[in-house]
């Protein structure tokens, strides 16, 4: 599953400056569309204690598999100024995403996927540039075409 | 939990890991190597024994070869007990078990030191022999060319010796695979001409008819030994004159220690394969030297067979057989082809057998740890494997190409060696009562104790035969003893100095971990592209196991025990984690707990019987790099351990997130399989 299908211009922000983390965390969840907010919420948060979701310079996936949710659901913030994640770490690009519980090997591929799309070089700055929805997701768009070629 | 900020991974040069052992060998290739030294005594056996007892050698030989099956019971049994189950390690152990450390393994040294004088034997005798053989055939052939010269046999036998010696010297030093795989050539040429041999001796028997060789030995002068004064009032059919001429005539079963030896190499199963093994070399030994000896004798004239043939009895047994000559003579030519073969292969195994004594005995800290360097490009033990040569080639020099010398000082180390063995496995019933997977038959059970009947009668066999030996051998037991006795000095000495120097310091985090308690030196290579041709893989599937903790390596067994070793090569990686400046300078250098990880990855592959090939890879992340690693050399699975950190699900996850950073732009899928406590998480990631 390719990281632009899964997302829309509603689904996507575009942050000027600085918000706390558990305030884009919120906007995200806020985007999804799901039915339980607060489940959605407290599973992310889980997933987190588990083990950091950075998986790269600037570019944090907080994620979680969750119960009773009909197929895989996506929201990405970007920030030119960096967010301030708890650990400390700057980061520009925050991709949050949950999946069904049961749909395991579609949740490591898309995570595999967007790990994938990540090894693109500049691509977490570019993002972050980003004014517009439409340009984040043009810019993705243009970076899965350059990988698939 | 919270990881460090990340920074972009990487994972540098990988440093591919070499040692003196890790390849396995099927059980054709174990027991052709077994045989190249067990059977090749067909080749000598039979004149040294009758020069020794007389006509009656074959049945006392047939004896030796029968008695061989309890031998290999005795090695199955130590076997089972420690992957590496020469003499050294089980009669260490049964030591330490009686006395503790009190005797510093005196006993281990002694019987070690005594099989040492026999393989630095073995060499010389088959290859002296292959001498004879050779220029028996050209001083027969000569004549017939009208060539007026006759080549002087011992000369010729001993120059010819110590160029097979060299030339398996090189084959050892370039590693194992390769010497059994000739050891296997070998011996099915050696069938052919057994086969040819034994059918072509029925025929002339059916032909001419036969007489039995008679069953009363009548003993050389040289036979009597320390006993020649009581000559008149020892009965040659009497305890003591039978064991005297059982001693004689031990030599044929020569080679049966090889079994421990092969057993680290073989294959999974491994004590399955060792059965199969130890009985192949059994029959086969048991059919061609028993009956090419009663061939000898029933069919060569008294008047030649030890005036003309003592050195070289088949090719007198193929001059005799019923036939036209120019038919005869090729085929003695064919069987002095095939002799030459298996007596060289004799060297051969020698060698492996010697330098895998002194490897275990090195180990343990009582040989100069220079001496067990691996061969910076070969990987094996090649200093070791020096030594052993060179021992053997000093030996040939000395005894000037006399087989009947050497076979009267051989079987010495063998004897001694089998004695204290079956002593040790005695003892090791009594004080290890953990199960094994073969135990010597002959249990009688008396409630709730067990006295293994068995064992304690092969003991007492070995034990009378030795002591009758020492009486009636002159030869071995005056060589045999000032060579132990050399080798016992040079070993106590060594470990004093490395215990002085401390040259030989078992990291203490190493304690407990293996099985042989100590550390096993690896070499460190770096390979700057990582792929299945820098790692030598070459099979079909390739499986990488990602290591850490040298106590935690179950799932590594695991991995192994359900693997197809013909189908699938295992990579086995640890990750030397660090940042920066910690991920630069010598990469060739192992910390202590990569040596650690490394003589426990050795060790588990050891026992399953799979070969593996490990690496090492400097990573500022462990999960890339095991990404890194199963996606460069085209592994369809990983498996790894569970994290004492996360839980499965998690581990999994970070996987994927790493493989999706490997695999970049193609979508090869990964299998990737967390293993703990006879659980599994297994998951398919693309």
């Amino acid at each position: 599953m390719r990281l632009s299908t899964s997302l829309t211009e509603s689904t996507i922000v575009c942050l000027p400056g600085a918000v706390p983390w558990p305030s884009v965390l919120r906007d995200l969840i806020g985007r999804l569309g799901v039915d339980d907010p607060a489940a959605v919420g407290s599973a992310i948060a889980q997933r987190e204690t588990a083990g950091s979701t950075l998986i790269a310079p600037g570019l944090a996936i907080p994620h979680a598999r969750v119960a009773d949710l009909p197929r895989l659901a996506a929201a990405l913030a970007v920030c030119p100024t960096g967010l301030t994640h708890p650990s400390g770490a700057p980061v520009q690009v925050c991709l949050l995403f949950v999946s069904p519980k049961q749909q395991t090997r579609e949740h490591l591929a898309f995570l595999a996927g967007v790990s994938a799309l990540f090894q693109t070089e500049g691509l977490v700055d570019a993002l972050a540039r980003c004014a517009t929805p439409a340009d984040v997701l043009a810019r993705l768009r243009e970076a899965e075409r350059a990988r698939a070629a | 939990m919270t990881l460090p900020v990340p920074t972009k991974k990487t994972a540098r040069n990988v440093v591919l890991v070499t040692t003196a052992m890790l390849s396995f060998i099927s059980v054709w290739k174990a027991a052709a190597v077994v045989l190249c030294d067990l059977a090749s005594t067909v080749y000598y056996i039979g004149g040294i024994a009758e020069q020794a007892i007389g006509k009656a050698a074959p049945w006392f030989i047939l004896g030796v070869m029968l008695f061989s099956y309890a031998i290999r019971a005795l090695y199955m049994e130590s076997c089972s007990l420690f992957v590496r189950g020469g003499v050294y390690r089980v009669v260490k152990q049964a030591e330490s078990a009686l006395f503790g450390n009190r005797l510093g393994g005196l006993t281990a040294k002694l019987s070690v030191s005594a099989l040492m004088f026999d393989y630095v034997l073995t060499g010389p005798i088959s290859a002296v022999s292959a001498g004879l053989y050779l220029v028996g055939l050209i001083n027969t052939l000569t004549p017939m060319a009208h060539l007026p010269w006759v080549l002087p046999a011992r000369l010729f036998a001993t120059l010819l010796a110590v160029a097979v010696t060299l030339y398996f010297w090189r084959q050892n030093i370039k590693g194992v695979p390769e010497s059994s795989d000739k050891a296997l050539k070998i011996m099915v040429v050696i069938t052919v001409m057994g086969v040819l041999l034994i059918g072509w001796s029925a025929v002339t028997l059916w032909v001419r008819g036969f007489q039995w060789p008679p069953l009363v030995p009548v003993f050389g002068a040289e036979a009597w030994g320390w006993l020649a004064r009581y000559q008149g009032r020892i009965a040659p059919w009497g305890l003591l004159g039978l064991t005297m001429a059982f001693g004689h005539t031990l030599l044929a079963m020569s080679g049966e220690e090889s079994l421990a030896q092969v057993y680290r190499e073989l294959e999974a199963p491994k004590i399955h394969n060792l059965k199969k093994t130890g009985f192949i070399v059994f029959l086969y030994s048991l059919l061609l030297t028993s009956l090419v000896s009663f061939f000898a004798v029933m069919i060569i004239p008294d008047s030649v067979r030890l005036s003309h043939y003592s050195n070289n009895l088949i090719s007198g047994l193929t001059m005799y057989l019923v036939g036209p000559y120019p038919l005869r003579l090729a085929f003695q030519a064919f069987a002095v082809f095939a002799g030459f073969l298996i007596l060289s292969g004799a060297v051969n195994t020698s060698i492996i057998g010697s330098n895998g004594v002194l490897a275990r005995v090195g180990e343990d800290g009582i040989l100069p740890d220079w001496l067990r360097r691996p061969h910076p490009r070969f990987g094996t033990s090649y200093r070791l494997i020096n030594l052993a040569v060179g021992l053997q080639l000093v030996t040939l020099l000395l005894c000037r190409g006399d087989v009947y010398l050497l076979g009267e000082a051989y079987a010495f180390g063998v004897i001694w060696s089998f004695v204290f063995k079956s002593m040790a496995v005695i003892v090791l019933r009594v004080y290890d009562t953990s199960p094994r997977e073969y135990r010597v038959p002959g249990n009688l059970r008396l409630g709730r104790r067990e006295i293994p009947l068995g064992l304690i009668m092969i003991f007492l066999i070995l034990f009378w035969t030795a002591g009758v030996n020492l009486l009636t051998k002159r030869i071995a037991t005056i060589y045999g003893s000032l060579f132990t006795l050399v080798f016992f000095l040079v070993f106590t000495v060594s470990e004093q100095i490395n215990r002085r120097k401390a040259g030989h310091v078992v990291s203490r985090h190493a304690e407990g971990l293996t099985e042989h308690g100590h550390l096993d030196p690896v070499n460190l290579n770096v390979i700057s592209t990582l792929t299945p041709q820098a790692c030598r893989l070459t099979k079909a599937r390739r499986i990488v196991v990602a290591v850490r903790d040298p106590g935690n390596l179950a799932h590594l067994k695991r991995a192994l025990r359900e693997m197809d070793p013909d189908e699938a090569d295992v990579v086995v990686m640890s990750a030397r984690v660090g940042t920066g400046y910690q991920l630069e300078g010598d990469l060739t250098t192992p910390t202590a707990d990569e040596e650690v990880l490394f003589t426990q990855i050795i060790a588990v592959a050891e026992k399953a019987g799979c070969s593996v090939v490990p690496l090492m890879v400097p990573s500022n992340d462990p999960f890339y790099a095991m990404a890194r690693v199963a996606y460069d050399v085209g592994a369809d699975t990983l498996v790894v351990g569970k994290s004492g950190k996360c839980p499965p699900e998690i581990q999994m996850e970070q996987v994927a997130v790493a493989w999706g950073a490997v695999r970049a732009t193609d979508s090869r899928p990964l299998k990737v399989r967390i293993l703990w406590d006879g659980s599994e998480y297994q998951e398919d990631v693309a």
